[in-house]
Formats: structure tokens, C-alpha cells, sequence
């Protein structure tokens, strides 16, 4: 899970001036067949990645591995090469709309609205209005597939289209798949007080689909990641304090265990990012025996979101930190 | 005599310093004591000059917006203000402007550093052509020649040249211990000659109510002030966003005229006059306040009462041509020539105040969802529950945060503007959504409704009846066909 707060996170191979973390960040999160997918298109196959992606079904792992497609640093040629390549075909218009929202945010930075550049926000703006292009039509010739929709919940929020409309395109993805993972993580942060919604919202939306979400889900993930927006939004010393508050902690408890520590959650593809979030809370809050057993259970699949939040262009040194500390005190 | 006394003081003062700075510099060139410090003596002088010399430009005092009017071409117009002039014994202008503005000004250009008077030229704005009536007309344009029939128009440029060229200097020399200097000067010049100003200011209403009549004068100063403030929100809230699309209102001052006359906007222009007129007068104003000029008006003798009510306007051989051109001046001046397309209000409201509208309603609906915390229901239902609930006030933040910043007596009347503007909108999008309703030119916002069984009056009254309380609330709820989640 990507988007977040992009552009803050460490790209050691894009950017030699930037400390290498110690601990290397796969984008695939551990995944054999999404690495492959990687080092296919990295070498240009897109053929090969197009046949990878036609041989997957669940909607969760399709979105996960449009991801790894999508998400590469600048524009490369054979994005447009899979397009001419496939006539008719969704994917690589669903591919190529999706690289376009992460080149709008590659654009735009990762900068709170006031602190971006008007030349940014217009190339934001275009690259977006690229990527919406893109989608519709990817959804138009593919409709039963939800992929698109969630993708557009996540455009919809950086053109500022409101919540009416993000809301609309939200219940077109869950309407095709009722447990999206990413299209209810791009509805959070479409709800949350930085992109025009507010932390009550945000809040009562989470917790009803936590609620909601059957046993062992990763969507109680929800309710950490609302509290990690939360966290973002304080200063100093109630920052520092946040995750301490029992009642909070309470709450992150119960989450946790109806997710990443229930006996029905799978590894599925991109399974890390859920307990990253959870590693957080736990270890901002100093509890460190919750926090070690995330520790374990995730290794060295290290996650950009949401240690970028605490060391922007290093995400993977702050997890690394966290765990040390966490490992010291619980021997 | 003291203002020209001061001004002589201050060529004195200013010619002295730039003296003295190159005698400084020469001493150190011969004496070869010249450091890098004398640099900035030298700038100093340098932004002296600057200052004094740029005193005869006569052409940095007109607005860069304007239309010579010559005798042939503007025969009524020319000579109504000849009469004006022969009446109160003022010498006719040389040069008539059109101008852009609500406002008139008449002044003497001037050579030799403001002490030798040059021809007169007379400027009226279009939108004061626009809003009076002839016998108006003819008040304002007595009291501005009252300034030059009193003679003191030759004085009249000399003391504010001098004023605008001390500020010019003090500009150019930022915050130095000369610039200090300039800027005590300054404000004892201003003290001793402001107090002549305003009794000039007072003198010239005498001659415009012996001419126009008291009723007449008090109409004109009112309207006046009123009408600019009405232009200036025409151009913010109207114009710009046409601007900024390209195009420009062919029908500008037709946009003025509809906008004072617009019963929804009264409240709105009653209250800039409220504020006009509880304006106390400043002592460093050159006009004395409204408020203090209407009181000496209603004092003095009533003048004629011939009226003449026709509007001022048609003193123009083609005021509809001579509107347009200055509008169209205007907002090439205004955007640097990209507003290419001339548009018509209907046209401007098809074409870009709907989609304003439509992108207020879609705020006003994020901020009723972000407000209300309800992300499964619509904005606009948990936005008229938060007015019924008296929680505007969060709703207003939430869709302009600057209002934190305004000013707490201010806070109330903002708050209940923006909850307008954008209840407005929101209602409006709602309303033609239906069939048969579609999108007009509106002067209560920018841009209203209208269809069957009269949506257009009904979308005024509908959003003030929702903004006084909850019955009004429940009315629009039910024409809106909203659900309502309340207990």
C-alpha cells in the first residue's frame, strides 16, 4: 500500500545523495511472484507481467500487484508499449492510470497543500486528469473488476472532486468486492482531516468497518491507521503522548486482535503493511511486548507507510530504530 | 502659503542633502579617505533625485485606464460641463477623460516642479454616468470645479505633488535615519496642510449645492460611495472569474446598474453605507468623512430645486458603445490582454458562474459530511442539521478557515455571507438538477434558477428562510426532497 504520503519515502537507487537505510525496502513486501513481477518489468517484459497478472483473481491480490506495475519513478517506455500491445485490454490502461497517479504524486511531493508549488500542483493536476482517462475507460471495457474504482477513489481525492463524489466511487469498488483492502485505506485517507474530511469522520467511518469486517481481516487495520492520521496532526508533547493513552492503546488492542493477531488472518500478498501500522502504534506507545510480537512477525519486510511519517527520507532507519529499542527492552 | 512654504522647504531640504552627500564624496575622492561606506551615501542621493524628479510626470496620475473624449465627439457631455464651469466661474477644462471607476477628479497638470500651473483636465468615470442622474451629475462636477473656481487647484497640485513626491522619497530610501527625516518632514507637512484640504473639500460642496440643489448632492455623495463599493464587489465576485476564463462582461456597467438596483443585495449595500457613514475623518484624509460632509450639505441653503432625473448616462452620443469600449479597456488592461471574448451576463452565467456554483455545492457538501461525521449519508442533509442545530458557525470554518482570523465583531456578519453564498449555491444545484430548470444570470449571486412554477424567486426565499432557523430549514428540506435524520 502505496500513496500514502508519497515522495518522503527513501529511494536508495533513484537517489545516491540520501543515506542508504540499512535495511532495504522491497516494494513487493516479500512476495516471490510480485518480486518477479518487478525484475520482469524492470527489464521491460511487459508481456510477461501481463500474462503474471492475467493468472490472478482474488481482487485484493490484482490490486496489489497493479501496484507493483504502477509504481515506478518517472515514465518509463514501455507503459505505452503495453497499451499499443493490447488493444481492448483493461490492464495496461488500468496499468498505465495508475503509474499516472503515482507520477501526479512524484510531481506533486508529499508537502501539505500550502507548501506546494503552483508549477506542482498544475503538473499534479494534469497527470491526474490523465489518470482518471485511463481508469474510466479501464472500467468501462473491464466492469466487473473493482481495481479501477478503487484507483479512482484515490484521484478523486487529489482533484479535490469532494467527499460526495470519492464516496460514489468508493461503493462502486466495494459494490464489486465488498472487503476491498485498498479501496477502504484510499477512502480513510480521503476522509481525514488533511484532504478536506476530519478526524470525526474519519474515525466513524473506520471503526463501522472495523466493526463490520469479518474475523481476521486486515481491515481492523483501519482503526490504526486512522489513529496514526491522528497522531500526524498533533504537535510536541500530545504527539508524544498519543499512543500512551490507555484508551487509545485500548482501542489498537482490539483492532490488532481482530486482525493481525486473530487465527483467521492470512499472509496474503501484502499482509506486512497491516502489521507495520500496528508495529507503529505499539512501539510509539511503548508498549513493547505488543510491539516485539509485530516485530517478529514482520522481519525485515519493512513497509514505507507508515514509517515515513516519523523520518521522511528514511523510513526504513526509523523502523529499524523502533525495533532496536523494542528488542532492548524485552531482552 | 505654508504648503508652498513647506514645499520650498522641501526641495531645500531634499537638494541640501544630495549636496552635501557629493561634497562628502569628493572630499574623499581628493583626500582619497573614499571607503566602501560611500556607496551607500550615494544611493541615498540617487533616491532623492529619484523622488523629486519624477514630480512632473503628469501621466503617472491618470488612470491607465481611459478614453480621451474631444469636443466633436462628446458634444452634450462637453457641453453640460462647460456650464457647470460658466456657473460657478471656474476656467472650462482642456481635456476630458473617460475613466473606468465611480468617481470623478479634475486637476491642473503642472511644469517646473509643481510651481507653474499647466491645462485642466477633467476625468469622469463611467460608472458615476452609470448610477447619477443629470442634476447629480451636475453637483459632483461643481464640487469638483469648486476646487478650481476657489483657485485652489493651482495650490491644490502643489500640495499633493509634494506630498507624493516626499513619499516617493521616503519609498526609496526604506527605513535609513534619512529616510526618518523625510518621513518627520512628511507627516508635519501633511498636519499643516490636510486642514486646508478638508476646508476646500468643504468650500466646493458649497458651490455644488448652488448649483445641483441640496437634495441632488446628498443623492450623489451617497450613491457615490455606495456604488463604488457595489463595483468593486462586481469585479471580484462577478468579473474576475470571468477574467480568469478568458473573457470579459460586454455589458459591464449594465452589471453595475442591475447589481444597485437588486432588492437581494440592499441589506449588503445598506450596510457599506452604514460603514461609509460612521467613518470618522482622519486626520491625515484629505476628504472629510461622508458623514461630516452630509451634515454641512444638509446646513446650508436648499438651492435649486429644478430637477433634471435623467440619467447621466445618456449625456454620451452612444453610451452603450462608449460602456463597452471602456469595458472592454478595462479588462484588457486588467489581464493583460488574454480576456479575448466578449460575453453577455446570460452567457457568463452558462458558461463559468455555473460551475462555481456547482463546486460551492460540492463544498458545502464535503464540509457538511466532514462537519456532521456522517460519511454515509449526503453533505447537504448534515449541513442543514448543523443550521438547524445553530452550528453554522463550524460549517463556515470548515469551508473559509481564514474566518478565524477575522475580526470577532466582523465574525458573525462573515459567517453568516459565506453560509449564504454557499447554501445559495448548493440550493441552486439542487434546484436545477430537475427538468425543466436551467441556469440564468442572477444579481442576488452570481448566478440563479429558473423553471417551472418560478424556481428562481423561490431559491432567494428558500435560503434566507433556511438561514434564519429551523422552520425555515424544514421548508427547504421538504422542497428539496431531503431526508431529515433528526429525532
Amino acid at each position: 500500500m502505496h500513496l500514502f504520503n508519497r515522495g518522503k519515502r527513501a529511494e536508495p537507487s533513484r537517489e545516491q545523495s540520501q543515506p542508504r537505510p540499512e535495511l532495504p525496502i522491497d516494494p513487493a513486501q516479500g512476495d516471490p511472484r510480485g518480486q518477479r513481477l518487478r525484475a520482469e518489468l524492470a527489464a521491460g517484459n511487459w508481456p510477461a507481467a501481463n500474462q503474471l497478472l492475467g493468472s490472478v483473481s482474488d481482487p485484493d491480490d490484482r490490486h496489489f500487484y497493479i501496484d507493483l506495475c504502477s509504481d515506478w519513478p518517472g515514465r518509463p517506455e514501455w507503459i505505452d508499449q503495453w497499451v499499443a500491445g493490447d488493444p481492448g485490454g483493461a490492464t495496461p490502461l488500468l496499468v498505465r492510470g495508475t503509474h499516472a497517479i503515482f507520477w501526479a504524486w512524484e510531481a506533486r511531493g508529499s508537502a501539505r497543500a500550502e507548501h506546494t508549488k503552483q508549477e506542482a500542483f498544475e503538473l499534479f493536476w494534469q497527470r491526474l486528469q490523465f489518470a482518471e482517462t485511463n481508469l474510466a475507460e479501464a472500467a468501462a471495457r473491464a466492469p466487473a473488476d473493482p481495481t479501477p474504482w478503487a484507483y479512482l477513489v484515490t484521484s478523486c481525492r487529489g482533484l479535490q472532486l469532494g467527499l460526495e463524489e470519492m464516496r460514489r466511487r468508493f461503493q462502486q469498488a466495494v459494490g464489486r468486492y465488498h472487503w476491498h483492502r485498498a479501496a477502504h485505506l484510499q477512502m480513510l485517507q480521503g476522509l481525514s482531516d488533511k484532504w478536506g474530511g476530519s478526524h470525526l469522520l474519519m474515525f466513524n467511518y473506520a471503526r463501522e468497518i472495523s466493526a463490520q469486517a469479518p474475523p481476521g481481516s486486515s481491515l481492523p487495520v483501519l482503526v490504526a491507521a486512522a489513529h496514526i492520521e491522528r497522531w500526524l496532526a498533533l504537535d510536541g508533547d500530545e504527539q508524544v503522548r498519543y499512543f500512551k493513552r490507555p484508551e487509545i492503546a485500548a482501542e489498537i488492542h482490539a483492532a490488532a486482535d481482530r486482525s493481525v493477531r486473530h487465527s483467521a488472518f492470512r499472509l496474503q500478498p501484502g499482509w506486512p503493511h497491516a502489521c507495520n501500522s500496528f508495529a507503529f502504534c505499539f512501539a510509539l506507545g511503548e508498549d513493547v511486548t505488543a510491539a516485539r510480537q509485530q516485530f517478529e512477525a514482520i522481519g525485515d519486510l519493512v513497509t514505507n507507510h507508515p514509517w515515513q511519517y516519523l523520518a521522511g527520507n528514511n523510513p526504513a532507519g526509523a523502523f529499524l530504530a523502533h525495533r532496536q529499542r523494542t528488542y532492548l527492552y524485552t531482552g | 502659503m505654508v504648503a508652498l512654504g513647506l514645499l520650498v522647504g522641501f526641495y531645500v531640504l531634499a537638494f541640501g542633502i544630495v549636496v552635501a552627500i557629493a561634497l562628502i564624496v569628493i572630499w574623499g575622492l581628493r583626500s582619497g579617505h573614499l571607503r566602501v561606506q560611500y556607496v551607500g551615501l550615494v544611493l541615498v542621493a540617487i533616491a532623492i533625485l529619484r523622488g523629486v524628479l519624477f514630480l512632473d510626470r503628469d501621466h503617472d496620475r491618470l488612470p491607465p485606464v481611459r478614453i480621451q473624449l474631444r469636443p466633436e465627439q462628446e458634444p452634450t457631455l462637453w457641453t453640460e460641463v462647460g456650464s457647470v464651469a460658466a456657473a460657478v466661474r471656474a476656467p472650462r477644462p482642456q481635456v476630458l477623460y473617460l475613466v473606468h471607476d465611480v468617481n470623478a477628479f479634475v486637476y491642473q497638470e503642472s511644469r517646473l516642479l509643481g510651481l507653474r500651473p499647466g491645462r485642466m483636465v477633467l476625468g469622469i468615470g463611467v460608472g458615476l454616468l452609470t448610477v447619477l442622474r443629470v442634476d447629480e451629475l451636475r453637483a459632483v462636477l461643481a464640487h469638483e470645479f469648486g476646487h478650481l473656481s476657489s483657485g485652489d487647484t493651482r495650490l491644490g497640485p502643489v500640495v499633493y505633488r509634494a506630498q507624493e513626491s516626499i513619499q516617493r522619497t521616503i519609498t526609496h530610501l526604506k527605513d535609513n535615519l534619512v529616510g526618518k527625516l523625510f518621513a518627520g518632514y512628511l507627516r508635519l507637512f501633511m498636519g499643516l496642510t490636510m486642514n486646508i484640504s478638508r476646508r476646500q473639500e468643504l468650500a466646493a460642496d458649497i458651490n455644488a449645492v448652488r448649483l445641483g440643489g441640496q437634495a441632488a448632492t446628498i443623492q450623489a455623495l451617497q450613491a457615490v460611495a455606495v456604488t463604488g463599493g457595489a463595483f468593486e464587489l462586481l469585479l471580484s465576485q462577478y468579473v474576475a472569474p470571468l477574467w480568469e476564463s478568458g473573457a470579459w462582461p460586454a455589458d459591464l456597467y449594465g452589471g453595475l446598474r442591475s447589481l444597485c438596483a437588486e432588492p437581494a443585495r440592499a441589506g449588503e449595500l445598506d450596510a457599506m453605507r452604514a460603514a461609509l457613514l460612521a467613518e470618522p475623518t482622519d486626520p491625515w484624509d484629505s476628504h472629510p468623512a461622508l458623514a461630516e460632509r452630509l451634515r454641512f450639505i444638509a446646513s446650508l441653503p436648499p438651492g435649486p430645486t429644478r430637477l433634471d432625473p435623467r440619467p447621466a448616462r445618456t449625456l454620451l452620443a452612444d453610451p452603450d458603445g462608449s460602456e463597452r469600449r471602456m469595458a472592454e479597456q478595462l479588462s484588457a488592461l486588467a489581464t493583460d490582454g488574454q480576456a479575448r471574448t466578449p460575453v453577455s451576463w446570460e452567457q457568463a452565467a452558462q458558461q463559468v458562474y455555473r460551475s462555481l456554483l456547482q463546486q460551492r455545492a460540492t463544498a458545502l457538501a464535503s464540509a457538511g459530511m466532514a462537519v456532521g461525521g456522517d460519511w454515509r449519508r449526503r453533505g447537504l442533509e448534515q449541513a442543514l442539521e448543523l443550521l438547524e442545530a445553530d452550528r453554522g458557525e463550524a460549517l463556515a470554518r470548515r469551508l473559509v478557515p481564514d474566518l478565524e482570523q477575522a475580526p470577532a465583531e466582523e465574525r458573525a456578519r462573515l459567517t453568516g455571507q459565506v453560509l449564504r453564498n454557499y447554501l445559495r449555491a448548493a440550493v441552486a444545484t439542487e434546484l436545477a438538477g430537475r427538468p425543466g430548470v436551467r441556469w440564468v444570470a442572477s444579481w442576488a449571486g452570481l448566478a440563479g434558477v429558473v423553471g417551472v412554477h418560478g424556481a428562481g424567486q423561490q431559491l432567494e426565499e428558500l435560503v434566507d428562510a433556511a438561514l434564519a432557523g429551523p422552520q425555515g430549514v424544514d421548508a427547504l428540506r421538504r422542497e428539496l426532497g431531503l431526508e431529515w435524520a433528526g429525532v
